[in-house]
């Protein structure tokens, strides 16, 4: 119970010093709302009414003040209204969460019918002509950046061979191509990965006790040596799922997939800093579950945890 | 047992033609358009969506729309008449129905119109709305001063007319357009259906789908793999292939923007009329169009489009190195070492420029080589935010900058917001007293004619005096596939999917 409530106390004071610094920069950052809820480049406005506006919205009180009120809604739930749709920002993150954390998974599925295969191929077959490929495969992948990438997708599965649609969402159908687009990306790395993590493991004295004790190469690899591989894998997992999900935006747009990175992009645009401000504090949230689910998983796939853990009790 | 096969064999025919008929029904294909735009939107709320989707999807309608020939149109106002120019009287058309079969009265109007104010600040200020009144089909309203340029006001898609006691006006509006809401998906679609019910007759097609996609690249794709049938803004590079493919049509009108150089009369040498003459005598305007915008752009020859009934006939200028030398000259500049200096000082300027329109970083450029080649060094600061940079900062001299003039038809937003002293896009702190003077005129004159010389007044000193130096004004550009019929490139952009619209 103690540990729960220190564990709390940490994410309480985490959160406010991210609030903080978020709010500081997002203040400090060049151009002003008003100026864009007035929409100066199309109605005739006078400096008067973007200063009572400014007012109005408490934006010209000290950075200090600003982010005292704030913190008062806040504290009651409420992170205010975008100043573009004036909708509450926790209907619009919540709106386009789904479909964001939909591309993710998939994406993340594609990454893992790519990169566990290749990655395992190229560490069994180290030296040969897989191994070369999927060599060539993480270069290649890393290199492509992911709108190119999208592109070329799009030419050959939606206007020659019109197997796939090029925008909108709905079906399975709309899914792929922008899964495709991030999974291969991602991929790259993990296939590379995958393979050192293996050949790690096949070096070590457990391993070869095994093989000595003569159990099964299949039981040896998928028991003791993929699953000690899953521990770096898992952790890399979890640094890049907050990344994913905030970073898919150039995929979003393509594909006109939109979700909470696109959201967020539009939002920086237009100075919207009720949206920026909830989406800093929605990803830190979202990161730090992430982690905590990752360092459980730990304990699963690793016993020399749980037995440090049980020692200790 | 032949009596059963008999009995089969008639089941079996007229199972046939069952399916015949069937098939014939399902055959009866639906007439459908997908248009695909470069802009996306979260909301079609139509008080507060910053694309004007749901007037651009044909789902609402203002009470005053802007025609192709840039003059104003009644539309759900069948008239409107002002004596004073502040207290108005608009008749309401009648046996308009909204959506939900509800019939269209001054109270809708009146209420729709309060909802636009009370949430969008910019339709306050674009208004100016003291008190509005409705009696059946009219509605008087009385603006805070004079506004004679109110009726233009009335075309902003965000005054259209939607039945604010449904729910989800976010989601479903209910208005009066040729087309209904059948569903709508943030960022990605717009989905509609014809209106059976419209008041000026039937839509040809049965149902469109309005979509975004804000790359370029992306949506030349999806015109080419048939996903779309209109796309807005195909990338420039592919228009020479789109141009050679049989089955697409290219079109490309002016729009109501203008590229312009911005000069600041604070600087110690833009506020001299001769330097400011010599940088738009450097301007080469052609090469602008050819070389930076493919083509994709007519030259211009001040802010609003020349076919705009009060733009005055300017005089042909001169341009060309010699030619700014001359205005250099006449200004008392010298020329010492290939460098011009006034009062022993070297004229060194500094422009600004932005990224979010790609075209202005490249004519800063183009102006630079120009300016070294007469004797003037340039330095380039591209900056993130320019209106911020432009607002709150002195320390620049010229300013590469992009304005919609008259998105409304009227040149008094454009006049106002620029060129008075408080004007919100005044950056070039520019404070002129005969053209206050006329703007002012303007703003209070109610007779159409009579505002149009004033306007060509105003601008022939904005000419004369090089206020602003306006270079390009670039091209709406639009493909289309063949099959598509009646598609009209407004050069507002406020329509796009209307009720003659078709596929064949």
């Amino acid at each position: 119970m103690e540990r729960i409530g220190q564990r709390f106390l940490e994410f309480a004071l985490f959160f406010l010093i991210l609030s903080f610094v978020s709010f500081l920069f997002i203040q400090l950052t060049p151009g002003d709302p008003v100026r864009q809820m007035l929409r100066v480049d199309e109605v005739a406005v006078t400096q008067e009414q973007i200063e009572s506006l400014r007012n109005e919205l408490k934006l010209d009180e000290p950075l200090h003040v600003q982010y005292w009120y704030w913190l008062k809604r806040f504290f009651a739930f409420d992170l205010g209204n975008s100043y573009m749709t004036n909708r509450p920002v926790v209907e619009e993150l919540l709106t386009k969460f789904p479909t964001t954390l939909e591309l993710a998974l998939t994406s993340l599925l594609v990454m893992l019918m790519i990169s566990i295969p290749l990655g395992t191929l190229a560490a069994v077959y180290k030296g040969k002509w897989i191994d070369h490929i999927s060599r060539l495969f993480a270069l290649i992948g890393s290199s492509i950046p992911s709108f190119w990438l999208g592109i070329v997708l799009i030419y050959i599965f939606a206007v020659h061979l019109n197997i796939f649609p090029t925008i909108g969402k709905g079906t399975w159908k709309h899914l792929v191509l922008p899964s495709l687009t991030l999974g291969i990306a991602m991929s790259a790395v993990y296939v590379r990965m995958i393979r050192s993590s293996l050949l790690e493991g096949f070096q070590k004295e457990y391993v070869k006790a095994a093989r000595s004790r003569g159990i099964a190469e299949t039981r040896i690899f998928f028991f003791h040596v993929f699953r000690s591989a899953l521990i770096p894998l898992i952790t890399l997992f979890g640094m890049s799922l907050g990344s994913l999900i905030g970073g898919t935006v150039i995929v979003e747009v393509l594909f006109s997939y939109p979700g909470i990175g696109k959201l967020v992009v539009d939002a920086i645009m237009r100075r919207d800093y009720p949206i920026i401000q909830g989406y800093v504090l929605f990803i830190s949230l979202l990161v730090i579950v992430i982690n905590i689910l990752i360092d459980m998983s730990y304990l699963y796939l690793n016993p020399e945890i749980r037995l440090k853990k049980g020692e200790r009790k | 047992m032949t009596r059963c096969i008999k009995y089969m064999m008639l089941f079996f025919v007229i199972f046939l033609l069952a399916s015949c008929s069937f098939q014939n029904e399902n055959t009866k294909e639906k007439k459908k358009l997908t248009l695909l735009f470069n802009f996306s939107a979260d909301t079609i709320d139509p008080h507060m969506d910053r694309t004007y989707t749901s007037i651009r999807a044909g789902v609402v309608e203002t009470l005053v729309r802007i025609g192709e020939d840039l003059k104003l149109h009644p539309w759900l106002a069948e008239s409107w008449e002002s004596k004073d120019g502040r207290h108005w009287t608009i008749h309401i058309r009648e046996n308009v129905k909204f959506h939900n079969g509800k019939l269209v009265d001054g109270e809708a109007v009146m209420q729709s119109l309060q909802r636009a104010i009370d949430e969008n600040p910019s339709v306050k200020a674009a208004l100016k709305i003291k008190k509005m009144e409705a009696n059946g089909q009219t509605l008087v309203i009385e603006t805070e001063s004079v506004f004679p340029s109110f009726p233009s006001e009335l075309v902003h898609p965000n005054t259209a007319v939607v039945d604010v006691h449904e729910k989800a006006i976010d989601q479903k509006p209910i208005g009066t357009g040729p087309f209904k809401v059948i569903a709508f998906e943030p960022s990605v679609s717009l989905k509609v259906e014809r209106f059976n019910d419209y008041w000026d007759g039937r839509a040809k097609l049965d149902q469109a789908t309005f979509a975004f996609n804000e790359d370029a690249n992306a949506r030349f794709m999806a015109l080419k793999s048939g996903d779309a049938d209109i796309i807005f803004r195909p990338p420039v590079e592919s228009m020479e292939q789109l141009q050679k493919d049989k089955h697409i049509h290219t079109e490309a009108v002016p729009s109501l923007r203008v590229h312009q150089i911005t000069m600041n009369m604070r600087s110690p040498f833009m506020g001299d009329v001769h330097m400011r003459k010599a940088i738009d005598a450097l301007i080469d305007r052609q090469e602008v169009v050819e070389h930076i915008l493919n083509g994709q752009a007519s030259r211009a020859t001040g802010p609003f489009l020349p076919s705009f009934p009060y733009v005055p006939s300017y005089p042909k200028k001169e341009m060309g190195l010699d030619v700014a030398q001359q205005y250099l000259l006449q200004g008392g500049y010298k020329l010492k070492n290939g460098k011009w200096t006034k009062g022993g000082k070297e004229v060194r300027l500094k422009i600004l420029t932005y990224s979010a329109r790609p075209e202005l970083p490249l004519i800063a450029q183009i102006l630079q080589a120009k300016a070294k080649e007469l004797g003037i060094e340039m330095t380039i600061q591209q900056v993130e935010n320019i209106d911020e940079y432009l607002g709150n900062t002195t320390d620049w001299d010229i300013a590469t900058y992009s304005n919609l003039t008259a998105p409304r038809g009227d040149s008094s937003y454009y006049l106002n917001a620029t060129y008075m002293k408080d004007g919100a896009l005044n950056y070039g702190h520019i404070s002129h007293e005969r053209l206050t003077g006329i703007i002012d005129a303007i703003n209070k004159t109610i007779d159409e004619q009579e505002r149009n010389e004033l306007t060509k007044e105003a601008l022939t000193i904005i000419n004369n005096e090089v206020l602003h130096s306006f270079i390009v004004y670039p091209h709406i550009v639009v493909a289309y596939r063949d099959h598509v019929k009646n598609f009209i490139v407004h050069r507002s952009e406020y329509y796009m999917i209307t009720k003659d619209l078709n596929v064949k």
